[in-house]
Formats: structure tokens, C-alpha cells, sequence
């Protein structure tokens, strides 16, 4: 690993040991006593209804799916773009195709009706 | 690396985070009493210190302090269905990446110190913006799993909201800074820094907001998405679903949610500055006019009395007073003077002996130093008060609204943005 | 993507909101039924600030209700005042002053516009607006203090007697009503900037809850929600009482029946309101506040102590209360909200022998379901606060 990244894994050890040190700090400090009505989640008073753990609605299975299909896509254009003064006009039409595929998809998507949440 | 080095490097570590811990509890404070100014309120003003009989308020400065030690010794919750370890970790997730953002970020120029030199930067990554979008993308799994893991309702409608809304976002985000990479052709923050100094067309300064208007815009709506921040505050949109994804938090986790959320704000801004407002760059000058002893006066006589003049309004001191608009001036006029004379002594005096000596050699890259480090400071500021402003403003998107905004306008919108980049990147070449 | 949703079905979640809720205003309970954000069925329940008003008044003297009045739209509680006492004033037979009539129209309208100016704000704020909330407070809590001014109280005023109010109207009120009518209208103008135009705002309250003049009048709704959907009715134009025949406004009416329109027709009552009260102000004229018909006002303080008619007449109508004559009678007023309405009986014994409120929440509230079932989770939220549900007077 190249000496630039050395830092970098000082400030992740030193975010990570401050975020943990305020955790344990609440469990510490702070008194515990449960009970019974104060362990029931919060349903604005009432006893909760029905179970919690089931299938959740399809559409944000769908947001996150698109998410990984764009997001990657548009990490491919980034070499691009960082070479794009010394590529030239070749590899503009060529990632001009890529991001028409890419347009493609997303008007696809669009019209398949995957972009609807209101109904 | 040599042992100089580690200890630069530790120091940058040291200073990055301090900037961070400092600023934003400092901004949960700002941000009510800026609220209190836009809601024709007085703000918070009650938290004391009884000293010697006297009771010191500092016009509500003391709230952070006091909400610290509040939420430390308050019960700290765990309710008894819910998936104990996730419930326990995921505060950790959501201070954590946001807090490790600022690595990458360039806080100041490059100087060259007692023959050291010394990155005001925590890492200098080649691929730092990667960096960026990776840690910034971290923070989802911190309120997606508060809220599944807290077994309540309304927690796991907030964490739902927050994992898709935040994921969209991330879509549009990435996209935006493309016409950006194109201009500048690195994804090295300090790269892009460096680049926009001086002007363009001659009048402008080129800062990205100048070079990538579009761009900036498409950036900071998604950025300002990504802090989860009214007007895009669904994931805990209080008056539906009551707290969202933290509502079984207690005490100083749920602190660390709101203490994120506002580390989220300063390092949004810092980003925003150092990619859009040329980071510390001052506005139309090359940065060798940070070794301009009359720019580095004119700066520092700018940048102090603003800072003097923040200081003093936060301080709900009377600005109409004249011994506070002398203050302000005095404040401007002595930072001006003392870096215009630290940058420009060893040129009038020549050079010296001593330590007064190696302190005039070292003092124009000293006065780059302290001058680079206000100006970029002065900039977070005011994007933090910006995005303030704009919270306290606009209501709330619908869940449907903001899924379209991301996915139907920004995500084309971003498109069409590194498309006409491209071609007018193309023509001007 | 819909037949992936009908392959794929999901089990729904029943959500209950309230009464710990902050958008039921702890008044109210909404047991939703959700499939991922959308709305398939909403059950309300209300009835958590229920004390029994009708009931009570069978046991207190008619002068004894007014403070059980004040508490059923505690928003506007001088317009229930004057519904209350319209109602036995029409089974009295007795004419009240002039001059009360019109001050009872200034405290009316001054009410409505709490009442307008309390929905708006607290919409403006259940949807993220909390700066505007506390302009538009602002500008009430001004109104209240001018209310102080006249009836000695803030919310529990107490304020109207059978045949004409407590007492005369402050003599500097026009020279006080100046700053707070400017300071309104200002306000108006900074919530018409910060709301009306704004695309958030709109996007919201657009299209959402929407309900049309049919049904609405099916449902038997009435103020700004009827005429929201298009229905030009208010009780102040369609049966003139008070001295509202006397001035000059306009109803304003919406287009399509959704949570904007609602919105705008309240905005625009706050002006009308206000031109209300100036009008009536150049109108006023002097003379008493209150009847003279010694079987049902108090005498004056002169006469208690200064004669013995009036010492035992003062001692009458305190200890066995106002002989009402026998009947009965419905007087209904614009409320707020709509309708206000009372029926009371009375058989002649010095206290009410029934009363029977009208609350026009109570109507509003039964469209909640047609209005919801459908959208979204987050659109309860406006569209409940534009239906301004008081609880106190729903729960009566």
C-alpha cells in the first residue's frame, strides 16, 4: 500500500476509536433500569399490532437494485472523464454511446414504471 | 516516512478531526440562534456557569456542552425485541464515516515549514473523491439499521425512507461531479484546489461554481439530500412518523445521530467549498498571491473581521454599538497588519539571525499558512450558514417527491450536464 | 412494475398514529393501514378530550356555560360565545344593542382569524415550516392580546351574556387595532412569499386530500372545507346574523376541493376578516352593550348597591340564575371550521334543560377516509390539518 494511504488509515482509527469511545461512554454513564412497558417500541402509546418482521413493499428492492446498476456505470465513466482533455473525440463519441445505453436503460426504467411512488 | 513526518501527519489528523468536533456542536448552537434570528426568537440563552456569583451564559454558547453532558448521563435504551448488537452499533456507523470524510480535504495551502513541508491535508489521495463517495455512502447503513434494528414501526418506515432516498441521491451525486473531473482532470482534491485559481474570462474567478454552474447546483441539492436536513428530513419527519429511525434511540446514541448529522453539514460544506468556491483559494488571485504581503493584508483584513464580526453576532452583541463596530474593524485591521508584516518583514528587513531570523524566512509560508486556513474556514461558514438558512426556509418533500427529484430530475439533469461539458470541453480545447 | 407489486405481495402494516402522536394533536388516533407508504384504510378514533359538555350544562345556570363554551374550539372560543348565547337569546325574544351586535362581529371575525392563522401555521409546520409557524403565532398572539384588552383573558374569555357582552369594547381598541391589522397583513404577505409560491409547498398541498363539492356537501361538511371544494356557502352570507348583512365581503371559493384550496380560501378569509372588523369599526355606533331587560341582564353595579330592586334582582340572577323562558330553538354561526351550531332547550327552571352542539370538526373529521384512503402516508399530515380538527369541540 503507497505511503499516501498511511494518514488515511490514522483519521479512520482515530473517527472510529471517537465514535466508539462516545458509545461506551453512554452505556457507562448513563443508569440502565428496563422495564417491561419500556422495552414495548413506541407506538404512540398503544400496544403494537401485528409483527414487524415481514416482506417489505417490492419497490424498494427496486430503488436499490437501480442503484447498484447506475452507480457502477457511472463509476466506468470516471477514468474517462479524468482523461478527457488528453483522449479527444474518439472517446466522446464512444462514452456518448455508453451514456445513450445508459439513457436507454434509465427511460426504460422510467417507463416500465419503476420510478412511480405514488400510487 | 520519517518520524517529522508521522508527527505532520498525526498533527493534520489531530486538526482535521478538532475542526470537525469543534464546528459542529459549535453549529447545533448556530443553528438555533440563527433560527431564533429568523423566527424573530431571542434563542436559547439560559445555560450558565455560576462563576464567583456571577452566572456566565455566553448568549447560549454553554447549550452544547450542557446537551453533552444531558444525553451522557441519560438512560441509555435498548428496547427488549429489538436486534440488540445493531441497535448498539449503528450510532457508531453514522458518526464514524462522517467523521472520517475529512481526511481527503485539503484545509489549507501547501507550505513549506522549517524546511518541512507540510500538506494541510490528511492524505493526499489520488482517488480522493472515490474516497469521499465511499465513506459518504458508509453513513446509510448507520440510520438503515437503527431503524429496522429498534423493532418499531415507525423506525422501520424512517430507516426505508432513508436507505432508498439516500441511495438515490448517491446515483445523482456521483454523476454531478463528472463535468467537474472533466474540466480538471483528477480526482485529487488538492488537484482541483489548485486549479481554480485565477480567473476565467477575465472576470470571473475560476471556482467551479463559475466552471460547472449546472453542475455546482445538481451537487448541492444531492449533498445537501445526503445530510438528511429538512427540506429532505423524511427519514424523521416528526409530524409523521414521529422521530423515524432514531425514535428508540436515547441519551448519547441518540446524540450521536444528531451529532453526525451535523458533522454531515461541515463536511457537506468543506466539500462544497473545496470543489465549487475553490477551497482555500482566494477568489480571482493565483495562489502565489498568498505570498503578497498587500493581498495577504487586504485578506487578512477581511477574513478577520468577519470572523470577529460572526463571533460578536453570535454573541448577541449590539452590532449598532460603535465600540463593537470598532472592535470588528480593530479585529480586521490587526489580523491584516500582523500577516501582511509576518509575509512581508524578512523583504523589508532583510535577512536575520536567531530565531527572529528563522521565524521572518519562515514567515511569508507561515502567513500562506494561517491566511489559507481563514480563508477556508470563512467559506465553511458561510455554506454552513447557507444551508441553515435554506433548513429553517422550505417545508418538507413527500417521500415520492423527493424519489422523483432524484431519480427523474437531478439523474437526467446530470446527464445533460456532462454532456454539454463534454462539447464545450470539445470546442474550446 | 405492477404486476411485479401483484406477484409479489407484501403483508400490510398497521400503523397506528396517535393519540401520542404529534400530527393527532394528542386529541385523536388514527389506525392506518399501510402497504409500504400508501394509505389502504385509516380507522380514526377520537373522543380522548371528551368532558361531557352537553351533559354538564344541564347542571349550571345558562350564565355558567359560557366558560364550558370557551373550551370547545379553544381557537376561537369567542365565536362559540356568541353561537351559545344566539341560540337563547332566540328563545328569550330579546334584542341586544346595536352597538353589541357589532362588537360580537369584531371579536367573530377576530377569532376566525386565530382560528385561520392557528390551521395555516400548524400545517405550515407539521410539513417542515416551523419559521412560518412562528410568524403566523406571532401575529395571533397579538390578536390575543388585543382579546385581553377587551375581555380580560387570553383564551377562557368568557366574554358574551345573554342580550349583549361583559362589557364595552376598550375606548382606545380602534387606535390598538392599527399595528396588529398592519402587522397581519404583513404577515399574510410574508406567508403568501414564503408558501404560496413555493414549490414545495405546493407540490404538497396540490392534488392532496381531495374531496369535491358533491360529496363534500354529502358529508355534510361546511367552512373553508366546503367552499374549498367549490360550494360557495357561509352561514354569514346565506342567513345573515349579527351585522354581517351590514358589511362588505366576498366568499372566496376553491376550484378543485384539495388541501391548496383550503389553503388559499382560509388566506383569503384572514383578509376578509380583517376588512370586516375595519368596516365595523366605521360602523359602530354608541350606545349599550348589553339589554336593559332586567329578567335577563345583571343590573348595573350603581343600582346592586345603590337600590333595593336592584340588590335583589342582582341576587336573583346569582343564585337561581337566568329565568329563560320554556322552548326551544337552533341558532347556528360560522365557526371557524363551518357550521357551529346549538340547540337548546330550555323549560323555564333557570338552567338549560338540553343543549346539543353541532361541532363542524365533527362532519369534517367523518370525510378523513374518503380524502386519505389511497395516498400517501405523509399526505394524513396536511390534509388532516387542513380539516383543522379541534378536539375540543369534536369531543365536546
Amino acid at each position: 500500500m503507497p505511503a499516501q494511504y498511511y494518514p488515511m488509515l490514522m483519521i479512520i482509527a482515530l473517527a472510529g476509536l471517537i465514535a466508539a469511545s462516545m458509545l461506551t461512554l453512554a452505556t457507562l454513564m448513563g443508569p440502565y433500569r428496563p422495564s417491561k412497558q419500556k422495552g414495548e417500541p413506541f407506538e404512540c402509546g398503544s400496544p403494537s399490532r401485528g409483527s414487524l418482521h415481514q416482506r417489505f413493499s417490492v419497490k424498494f428492492y427496486i430503488v436499490a437494485i437501480l442503484f447498484i446498476l447506475f452507480d457502477i456505470e457511472i463509476v466506468f465513466i470516471y477514468p474517462w472523464a479524468i482523461q478527457f482533455m488528453s483522449l479527444g473525440m474518439l472517446a466522446f463519441v464512444e462514452m456518448m454511446i455508453f451514456i445513450a445505453v445508459l439513457v436507454a436503460g434509465l427511460a426504460y426504467v422510467w417507463k416500465k414504471g419503476a420510478l412511480e411512488w405514488e400510487e | 516516512m520519517t518520524l517529522a513526518e508521522v508527527i505532520i501527519r498525526l498533527v493534520m489528523v489531530a486538526l482535521a478531526i478538532g475542526l470537525l468536533m469543534s464546528i459542529a456542536p459549535l453549529l447545533t448552537w448556530g443553528e438555533r440562534k440563527w433560527s431564533a434570528l429568523a423566527q424573530d426568537r431571542v434563542g436559547p440563552n439560559r445555560a450558565a456557569i455560576e462563576l464567583a456569583g456571577k452566572s456566565i451564559t455566553l448568549n447560549g454558547l454553554l447549550y452544547p456542552l450542557a446537551d453533552g453532558l444531558k444525553m451522557i448521563f441519560k438512560e441509555d435504551f435498548m428496547p427488549t425485541r429489538g436486534e440488540k448488537f445493531l441497535h448498539f452499533v449503528s450510532p457508531w456507523l453514522a458518526v464514524f464515516p462522517a467523521l472520517a470524510v475529512v481526511a481527503v480535504i485539503p484545509l489549507g495551502a501547501r507550505v513549506n515549514l522549517f524546511g518541512h513541508e507540510i500538506p494541510m491535508q490528511v492524505a493526499d489521495l489520488d482517488a480522493g473523491i472515490l474516497y469521499l463517495f465511499a465513506f459518504a455512502s458508509l453513513s446509510v447503513y448507520g440510520s438503515t439499521l437503527a431503524g429496522w434494528a429498534s423493532n418499531n414501526k415507525y423506525g422501520l418506515l424512517g430507516s426505508l425512507r432513508t436507505s432508498s432516498m439516500l441511495i438515490s441521491y448517491e446515483v445523482a451525486m456521483g454523476l454531478t461531479l463528472v463535468g467537474l473531473m472533466m474540466t480538471v482532470g483528477s480526482l485529487r482534491l488538492s488537484d482541483i484546489v489548485e486549479y481554480q485559481q485565477g480567473t476565467m474570462l477575465g472576470f470571473l474567478p475560476r471556482w467551479g461554481i463559475f466552471m460547472q454552474p449546472f453542475g455546482a447546483l445538481l451537487f448541492f441539492v444531492s449533498a445537501f439530500a445526503e445530510t438528511k436536513r429538512a427540506p429532505f428530513d423524511l427519514p424523521e419527519a416528526e409530524s409523521e412518523l414521529v422521530a423515524g429511525y432514531f425514535i428508540e434511540y436515547s441519551g448519547m446514541k441518540f446524540g450521536m445521530f444528531y451529532l453526525g448529522e451535523f458533522v454531515e453539514v461541515v463536511t457537506g460544506a468543506c466539500l462544497f467549498a473545496v470543489l465549487f468556491f475553490g477551497g482555500w483559494q482566494l477568489p480571482w488571485a493565483s495562489s502565489e498571491a498568498y505570498y503578497n504581503p498587500l493581498v495577504v493584508g487586504i485578506g487578512g483584513f477581511i477574513s478577520t473581521a468577519y470572523l470577529v464580526f460572526f463571533v460578536i453576532t453570535l454573541l448577541g452583541l449590539p452590532l449598532r454599538d460603535p465600540r463593537i463596530q470598532f472592535a470588528i474593524a480593530a479585529g480586521g485591521f490587526l489580523g491584516g497588519a500582523g500577516l501582511a508584516l509576518l509575509s512581508g518583514a524578512e523583504g523589508l528587513l532583510g535577512p536575520k539571525g536567531g530565531v527572529l531570523g528563522l521565524i521572518l524566512s519562515n514567515g511569508p509560508e507561515l502567513a500562506k499558512l494561517l491566511m489559507s486556513l481563514m480563508v477556508f474556514t470563512m467559506k465553511i461558514l458561510i455554506l454552513c450558514w447557507f444551508h441553515i438558512l435554506l433548513r429553517w426556509t422550505y417545508p418538507r418533500f413527500r417521500y415520492d417527491q423527493v424519489m422523483k427529484l432524484g431519480w427523474k430530475m437531478l439523474l437526467p439533469a446530470a446527464l445533460v450536464n456532462l454532456v454539454v461539458t463534454g462539447i464545450v470541453l470539445l470546442i474550446i480545447r | 412494475m405492477q404486476e411485479v407489486v401483484r406477484k409479489l405481495p407484501t403483508s400490510t402494516m398497521t400503523l397506528q398514529m396517535g393519540p401520542s402522536h404529534p400530527a393527532s394533536h394528542g386529541t385523536s388516533k388514527f389506525t392506518v393501514e399501510l402497504d409500504g407508504e400508501t394509505i389502504l384504510a385509516i380507522d380514526i378514533e377520537f373522543g380522548y378530550l371528551h368532558r361531557g359538555f352537553e351533559k354538564m350544562c344541564e347542571n349550571v345556570t345558562w350564565t355558567q356555560v359560557v366558560p364550558y363554551t370557551d373550551r370547545l374550539n379553544y381557537v376561537s372560543p369567542l365565536i362559540n360565545n356568541v353561537g351559545f348565547y344566539m341560540a337563547v337569546e332566540k328563545i328569550a325574544e330579546v334584542k341586544v344593542p346595536e352597538r353589541a351586535l357589532y362588537i360580537r362581529t369584531i371579536i367573530s371575525e377576530m377569532s376566525r382569524i386565530c382560528d385561520h392563522l392557528t390551521c395555516v401555521a400548524a400545517t405550515a409546520m407539521e410539513l417542515g415550516g416551523l419559521s412560518i409557524f412562528f410568524y403566523m403565532i406571532k401575529a395571533r398572539d397579538r390578536i390575543w392580546d388585543l382579546i385581553e384588552d377587551i375581555t380580560g383573558a387570553r383564551l377562557t374569555v368568557s366574554y358574551v351574556r345573554i342580550g349583549g357582552v361583559m362589557n364595552d369594547l376598550p375606548l382606545d381598541f380602534a387606535e390598538k387595532w392599527k399595528p396588529v391589522r398592519s402587522l397581519v397583513l404583513a404577515m399574510l404577505h410574508d406567508v403568501d412569499v414564503m408558501l404560496t409560491k413555493n414549490r414545495i409547498f405546493i407540490d404538497r398541498m396540490r392534488n392532496t386530500g381531495i374531496i369535491n363539492g358533491e360529496t363534500a356537501m354529502a358529508y355534510g361538511l361546511t367552512g373553508p372545507m366546503l367552499r374549498g371544494s367549490g360550494v360557495k356557502f357561509d352561514i354569514r352570507k346565506a342567513s345573515p346574523y349579527l351585522v354581517y348583512d351590514r358589511v362588505e365581503f366576498d366568499v372566496p371559493v376553491g376550484a378543485k376541493g384539495d388541501n391548496f384550496d383550503r389553503y388559499v380560501v382560509r388566506m383569503q378569509e384572514i383578509k376578509y376578516a380583517v376588512s370586516i372588523i375595519d368596516q365595523c369599526l366605521a360602523q359602530i355606533p354608541d350606545g349599550p352593550f348589553i339589554t336593559d331587560d332586567p329578567r335577563l341582564a345583571l343590573p348595573d353595579k350603581g343600582s346592586v348597591y345603590g337600590s333595593i330592586e336592584g340588590t335583589v334582582d342582582h341576587f336573583m340572577h346569582i343564585m337561581f340564575g337566568i329565568q329563560v323562558p320554556k322552548g326551544e330553538a337552533y341558532s347556528y354561526v360560522e365557526g371557524g371550521n363551518g357550521e357551529l351550531g346549538f340547540y337548546v332547550v330550555s323549560d323555564g327552571k333557570g338552567k338549560p334543560y338540553r343543549v346539543r352542539v353541532r361541532p363542524p370538526c365533527f362532519a369534517n373529521l367523518s370525510a378523513l377516509p374518503t380524502m386519505i384512503t389511497g395516498a400517501l402516508l405523509a399526505d394524513l399530515v396536511p390534509t388532516f390539518d387542513s380539516i383543522n380538527m379541534i378536539g375540543g369541540e369534536i369531543d365536546r
